[in-house]
């Protein structure tokens, strides 16, 4: 073995003092195996760096966005909102007619079909006198004010139709629901809506929800003079 | 001008020589490094937090005054002992991964070309997991473009151990892989 071949990295890399190394260029010049000992020393050294660079790009990670906790995050803050925005937006008092906020909200909806729209039960007169009796009724007035619904074609009675232990404190929000939207088609007889009845608490939470059928027929009559 | 206004003149000239070398040194350096770094075993993205931390260090280097001399070799030298910190919480065995071998090569290659190359990996990370730790270091800090002298200041070895352990570990190499 040749004893300048121990050198022959150093030489490549331009790693040597410049008096070696022109020692070595006249050496590698004459000697056939050193050269081709340099010339596989230089593939090997490329060879290396080559894998090197395969390597780093082998481990290249692709990190994926995790898309389902962020929608189902914003599904819940969507929901949420939805829940409890009329709340808290809007103080009524049991003589004033329901709020017609989420009426509207369901009539401009363009999904809706136009027969569910129609059947959307928007506040009567015999809905504000109801609110007025069960507010008269809860204090006592009702009886000693007879007179409070006259001449608007009511009486003062008990609202039929209406279970024992429900008591809506106050009927601040009347959501109508078109029966299509919650039932198949066919399940429901045609022009038969839903009103929600929803009880809010002083904590702001959901006290009592009924869901309770409404021919459209009744209200077309009891509207009427 | 006053007299006052001269202190204040001289750090601003220096920071901003300071932030030109270090900003020539990133566009220069990132690539070897990360490199390096994806080579000692770490993960992509983790080669680029050390290598993010190594520069912010590197900032704080220069605005402490502290030495430009052979700065290459202190940058890789602290993105070194940073990737060493967190194999070590990680409890992950120091260079596995050019062990592991190359799974994929370039999608440019033509099918043939690929499969020889991948088998010419094959034997030569074969080859790699012959080579004891220091003969590896030695190679991936020369792959990344670093100076005899450089090598040494990062491992803390002497210039003339380095050109020993290189020419070895490259011999080493073309012997088991029959170049």
């Amino acid at each position: 073995m040749c004893d300048y071949s121990g050198r022959l990295v150093a030489w490549l890399d331009r790693e040597m003092q410049a008096d070696e190394e022109s020692e070595m260029e006249r050496h590698v010049a004459t000697c056939a195996e050193c050269r081709n000992c340099a010339a596989d020393l230089d593939r090997m050294s490329g060879a290396f760096e080559d894998y090197c660079e395969a390597l780093a790009q082998t481990k290249v990670e692709h990190k994926a966005i995790r898309v389902a906790p962020i929608f189902w995050a914003a599904a819940a803050a969507i929901v949420l909102a939805v829940m409890f925005r009329y709340p808290w937006g809007q103080v009524a008092s049991p003589m004033q007619p329901p709020s017609m906020t989420a009426v509207r909200k369901i009539d401009s909806s363009p999904s809706l079909p136009v027969e569910a729209a129609k059947n959307v039960r928007a506040p009567s007169e015999a809905d504000h006198h109801a609110a007025r009796r069960r507010a008269a009724d809860r204090t006592g007035k009702g009886a000693a004010s007879p007179g409070l619904c006259s001449g608007q074609g009511c009486a003062p009675r008990k609202v039929q139709g209406q279970s024992a232990n429900w008591v809506a404190e106050e009927p601040a929000i009347q959501i109508a629901i078109p029966a299509e939207v919650m039932f198949p088609p066919g399940a429901v007889p045609e022009g038969v809506s839903f009103v929600a009845d929803v009880s809010i608490g002083a904590d702001g939470r959901v006290e009592q929800f009924r869901l309770r059928p409404l021919p459209a027929r009744f209200e077309r009559r009891t509207d009427q003079p | 001008m006053s007299d006052e206004s001269v202190p204040l003149a001289l750090p601003l000239s220096r920071f901003t020589t300071d932030m030109c070398e270090a900003t020539n040194l990133y566009r220069e350096l990132q690539k070897p490094l990360l490199r390096y770094l994806v080579c000692l075993g770490l993960s992509r993205d983790e080669a680029q937090d050390v290598l993010q931390d190594a520069f912010l260090s590197l900032h704080r280097h220069l605005a402490a005054h502290g030495s430009k001399e052979s700065i290459r070799s202190w940058l890789y030298r602290v993105a070194h002992n940073q990737a060493r910190n967190r194999q070590k919480s990680y409890g992950r065995r120091f260079a596995a991964p050019l062990d592991a071998g190359v799974e994929s090569i370039a999608d440019h290659e033509t099918p043939e070309r690929a499969v020889l190359k991948k088998e010419k990996f094959e034997r030569l990370g074969k080859a790699i997991r012959l080579l004891t730790e220091s003969e590896r270091e030695c190679l991936l800090l020369r792959a990344g473009g670093l100076r005899y002298r450089e090598i040494g200041e990062v491992m803390g070895i002497s210039t003339s151990t380095v050109g020993d352990t290189v020419e070895r570990a490259i011999k080493k190499l073309a012997e088991q892989c029959n170049v």
